[in-house]
């Protein structure tokens, strides 16, 4: 039995009803494109609104002073009310080869006036340099520039320049309240206008110079509230965090070092949920699959009974027929997995480089965990999930064979010979 | 001379015939026909099952998120929306339409909920610092049904109609400004006569939403109080309503605009739903569905192609069957009837049990929802709106018919081919087979 | 010109020639033949004739390349695949040579198909049925499948079929083929009985000597041409 071409007669025998073969190795093979597809997008999904939480503005990695969260209070610096060196703190976190930026932060609530409204805002203060380096959302602003140091400039977002009917060039009041307990309040020219995408981020923040907007606070240069840091990639930033808060030199009082899995866990957990999802629908669809395939083979050992009377009457035992038509089920799963790779490939390849976007049937952008999602199709690769799925058609494809092939080791050969 | 065709009496339909056979060759069939109808009563029942919960989660993300701004359907002025200034409030006449039109029986009987608010931005500070706030000035006893924030009290009370200087603050902002129940504080905003005005005014209650935009942000307060801060009496600046069903939206939208005609003619008012008024949410529910689109659409292929598959290959085993057909007088439309009646009753069948079956695992879930928490967690948030991982399925006549049509297209369009194959063969060659 | 209307079938100059991959096959050649109604005979030859080709043109299967059929007044090539099957229910009676019935209905089923086709009441079907049955000697058979039924049975059971329609003629293309003796003398019997009885026009496509011998009037076709046409009484 061992030198019988099992592998030559399935496969020989799948050409002799090519329509059959085709139907169904096209059911298998839509199953493998789709389930590859659909994982791919959900994946590409994951890694934007991932992406998207901790590139726009935020970054990886989070330094504050410990009892800065969830207060935010203004006196919360790193260091406490005595400040820190920020440049040796950056100098090490600059060092670590998983990082790629750093930036230092200030924050302070307070109001915004044009002649013609007021809004509440968030400013923060920003070194623009490394800022640009860390964070996408300043990268292309709709209107101006960015604010030079020194100069009273500012800039804010979209939707406060909206709603404060005001444009570059025109002349703000900051108002604000001081680490010293006094209103502070200052002129300032809007030098530019940015948009992230996030209504409510840029209806909020107005962003200047660090130094200037230490200046305002009463604030003296060695106190920040925060140092954002931008890793390679978001899945090494709990590694890097930890690498970081035994790297950096002691502060007093302490610091923490939070990657953005701690800063938002429900994100984490629903990533985790989308992995097991895709279990679910791997076992769905070729579940639904198997009963075409099985329903395949049963025709063609039916029709092919005499063939197996034949081969039993010659003395052959029912395990070699069996072995006949598990081979037939191998081969099925072989062309259809080389159709749906012939299929997905392309199909995954294009819409990782070029997704459609499909903002047009949306018509918003949507966001989840915090985190903005552009309506376009991009899926991800994942080869390991890929020989996951084509083990699943292999396997779907053996299993539905199975039942047949027994079946058909039992044919009664003398009956079957004569006709009945 | 030859008769003429007349003296021939005209073909009748058959359709006993056809039915008969059809009917007969799937019972004959047992095991083939019943391993395609076995994916077919899968797939239908996941499909309806699946979209019952979707229909059911999202109908409560939608119920969340517009007790959470503005309710179903909105009114108010065209330029409010991108503004959100004081000086785009309703004039009181226009409110009293407004409210007047709200009364309409075909309206009322829809509202579960209406509250008329004053939405500004201000500045809330203490001196512990400052923060940017959403105040949201209401009447509290029409404010306590609409909301969900009443109920989310962690500390302290909601608002009583007898307050003044009363605020109700979300824990974010409270933490942030290091405030406690009977704190005061203070809030700055512009005021109708454009300068900066500020208010005092007393932490009475404390709530926790979950969702950290409303936790960090928003303070109610009485709307007696926003007017003698602001100098706009008692203005508002949107009335809105929530609905029994999210599927009347429409039609509530629509009749609200025909009585509020002259007013939108006059740039004074307008309809929002909440599709416009919260664009992040419906492309939330608009990717769910979506996404079940795009998996049952496969899945379906994938028995579509099943089907196909068992139809064609019986007709081919069929084709000296066909042959004696046609020889005995049966014409080729009617030979493809068969096999399209045949297609056509296994995909009906077996898609009426799938669907029946999910029918009944949806009643069966109806009354006390399902728990998905184990999966989902208390905390997630979806497009501003927090997700309760308790999830009710939802059946609607509409999504029923949507799924039984769907089958049924799905099952004609796979018997199409092998109709026509049985419908175009040699009544001569087929005489050569056996079968 | 004789006023032929009253002949069962009626050919004038008939080809039929198939077109296979490059090349032709003339398998009718020039066939022109009269049939009246109540006639027993065979078309002979041996396989590749043309004979089963003949009886299939004549039976309205496939259509003449040239020349004209007329059968039972109606000539076919003028008529619509439509109007050819209504043809075939209502004037035509068919015989196979085996897998004549349809394997999901019974053997009264089976045999009053073509009634049921015409829109004949049920009574009257299962009247004529169960008389034929009777003639038969197939009394008892009606509720069983073909599968429950021998090879001789079956194409009793076909030729009940052919004849319960009243057709104006019933073509059988080599009837007894897969039959033993016995059996094919008993349905060679049943079909002449018929014949005597009730009139019934049968024209055989065979090379079963045995079948020519009971025929009253043998065509012999050789090479898709009529190479003699004997009556005997």
């Amino acid at each position: 039995m061992s030198d019988f071409p099992w592998l030559r007669i399935g496969w020989r025998n799948l050409g002799r009803n090519r329509k059959r073969t085709g139907l169904t190795a096209l059911g298998l093979a839509v199953g493998f494109v789709a389930s590859v597809f659909v994982v791919g997008w959900s994946e590409g999904l994951m890694v934007e609104m991932v992406e998207s939480a901790t590139s726009l503005v935020n970054g990886q990695i989070e330094i504050h002073d410990a009892e800065f969260r969830p207060d935010r209070s203004l006196y919360d610096t790193i260091g406490g009310r005595e400040g820190t060196d920020v440049q040796a703190l950056l100098r090490v976190i600059d060092g670590d080869a998983s990082v790629v930026a750093a930036a230092p932060r200030v924050y302070a609530g307070g109001l915004v006036s044009s002649g013609e409204a007021t809004s509440a805002g968030l400013f923060m203060g920003i070194d623009p340099a490394r800022e640009l380096e860390l964070t996408r959302f300043l990268d292309q602003l709709v209107d101006g520039r960015l604010p030079v140091a020194g100069q009273n400039e500012l800039l804010v977002g979209e939707e406060m320049a909206r709603q404060l009917s005001t444009g570059v060039g025109d002349e703000l009041v900051v108002v604000t309240s001081g680490a010293d307990g006094s209103m502070a309040n200052d002129l300032y020219t809007l030098v530019g206008i940015f948009r992230s995408g996030l209504t409510d981020l840029d209806a909020t923040f107005a962003v200047m110079p660090i130094g200037d907007l230490q200046t305002l606070l009463v604030l003296p240069p060695n106190r920040v509230h925060e140092i954002a840091v931008a890793t390679a990639d978001p899945m090494v930033a709990e590694a890097t965090a930890a690498r970081l808060a035994d790297l950096l030199p002691a502060v007093d009082p302490a610091i923490e070092v939070v990657p953005w899995t701690v800063l938002n866990p429900a994100m984490v957990d629903y990533v985790a949920l989308a992995d097991a999802m895709y279990f679910i629908i791997v076992g769905i669809v070729f579940g639904i699959a198997i009963f075409g395939v099985a329903n395949s083979m049963l025709m063609a050992t039916f029709e092919r009974r005499r063939e197996f009377a034949v081969m039993l009457a010659l003395g052959a035992t029912p395990r070699s027929v069996w072995a006949a038509v598990l081979s037939e089920g191998l081969a099925v799963g072989v062309v259809s997995l080389a159709l749906g790779a012939v299929v997905a490939f392309p199909l995954m390849v294009w819409f990782h480089n070029a997704p459609p976007d499909m903002s047009r049937f949306l018509g918003s952008d949507v966001t989840i965990f915090g985190a903005l999602l552009s309506p376009s199709l991009r899926v991800e690769y994942n080869v390991p999930f890929w020989f996951a799925c084509a083990t699943a058609l292999i396997v779907t494809a053996l299993l539905a064979a199975l039942y047949p092939a027994i079946r058909a080791g039992r044919t009664p050969p003398a009956d079957t010979l004569s006709g009945l | 001379m030859a008769k003429t065709l007349m003296t021939l009496r005209s073909q009748p339909m058959q359709v006993g015939v056809i039915l008969m056979l059809a009917l007969r060759n799937l019972r004959r069939q047992l095991r083939r026909s019943i391993l395609t109808a076995s994916a077919m009563i899968i797939g239908g029942w996941l499909l309806l099952f699946t979209f019952s919960l979707g229909d059911g989660t999202h109908e409560t993300w939608i119920d969340s998120g517009v007790r959470m701004s503005g309710g179903h359907v909105t009114v108010e002025r065209p330029e409010f929306r991108r503004s959100r200034k004081i000086e785009d409030r309703l004039s009181a006449d226009v409110r009293s339409t407004i409210e007047r039109a709200l009364e309409a029986p075909e309206i009322a009987a829809q509202v579960v909920a209406q509250s008329a608010r004053l939405t500004i931005n201000a500045l809330a500070s203490s001196p512990a610092g400052a923060r940017p706030a959403q105040i949201i000035a209401v009447d509290p006893l029409a404010e306590a049904p609409f909301s969900m924030f009443d109920d989310q009290v962690l500390e302290g009370r909601y608002l009583e109609p007898d307050d003044r200087l009363a605020a109700y603050v979300g824990i974010g902002l409270v933490e942030s400004l290091d405030l406690r129940l009977g704190s005061r504080f203070v809030v700055q905003a512009q005021d109708t006569a454009q300068d900066i005005s500020g208010q005092l005014l007393r932490v009475v209650g404390i709530f926790q939403s979950g969702m950290p935009e409303a936790d960090q942000t928003v303070i109610h307060i009485p709307i007696q109080t926003a007017g003698d801060w602001l100098g706009s009496d008692r203005d508002v600046t949107n009335v809105g309503v929530v609905l029994a069903d999210s599927a009347t939206v429409a039609s509530v939208a629509t009749h609200l605009e025909r009585v509020l005609a002259e007013p939108i003619a006059h740039g004074d008012a307008s309809v929002l739903e909440w599709r416009e008024s919260n664009p992040a949410l419906y492309a939330a529910v608009a990717i769910d569905n979506f996404g079940n689109y795009l998996v049952y659409g496969i899945l379906f292929t994938i028995i579509a192609v099943g089907i196909v598959n068992t139809v064609l290959m019986s007709v081919l085993h069929r084709h000296r069957e066909f042959g004696v057909l046609q020889a005995l007088g049966l014409t080729p439309g009617q030979t493809g009837a068969i096999v399209l009646v045949e297609g056509l009753t296994l995909t009906a069948i077996s898609g009426v049990i799938g669907v029946s079956l999910g029918l009944l695992t949806t009643w069966y879930f109806f009354g006390d929802g399902i728990d998905f928490s184990a999966l989902i967690g208390e905390d997630m948030t979806f497009s501003g709106v927090v997700i309760d991982p308790i999830i009710v399925p939802m059946f609607r006549v509409s999504r029923l018919s949507q799924i039984l049509v769907f089958i049924l297209v799905i099952g004609a369009a796979a018997s199409i081919y092998p109709a026509r194959r049985a419908a175009t063969i040699d009544t001569a060659e087929a005489m050569k087979f056996e079968r | 010109m004789t006023d032929t209307d009253s002949a069962a079938v009626r050919t004038d100059g008939l080809w039929k020639i198939f077109q296979q991959e490059a090349e032709e096959v003339t398998a009718v050649r020039d066939v022109s033949l009269t049939i009246e109604r109540g006639e027993f005979m065979a078309l002979a030859g041996p396989s590749g004739s043309g004979k089963t080709t003949l009886l299939n043109v004549i039976g309205g299967l496939t259509r003449s390349t040239r020349g004209e059929v007329v059968v039972a007044g109606h000539e076919v090539n003028a008529m619509s695949n439509q109007e050819l099957a209504r043809l075939r229910l209502d004037e035509v009676g068919f015989i196979f040579q085996a897998y004549n019935l349809l394997p999901v209905l019974s053997a009264m089923e089976n045999a009053e198909f073509p009634m049921l086709l015409q829109g004949i009441g049920a009574e009257e079907r299962q009247a004529r049925v169960r008389d034929l049955f009777e003639r038969t000697g197939m009394s008892g058979l009606e509720d069983r499948r073909p599968g429950k039924l021998s090879g001789g049975q079956q194409q009793r059971v076909a030729v009940v079929r052919a004849v319960a329609s009243k057709p104006a003629l019933v073509l059988a293309d080599e009837p007894t083929a897969n039959l033993d003796s016995a059996s094919s003398e008993a349905l060679l019997d049943m079909m002449f009985e018929l014949n005597r009885d009730l009139g019934v026009t049968f024209v055989f496509a065979t090379h079963d000597a045995r079948v020519m011998e009971r025929s009253r009037r043998v065509v012999r076709i050789v090479d898709g041409s009529i190479d003699s046409d004997e009556t005997h009484t």
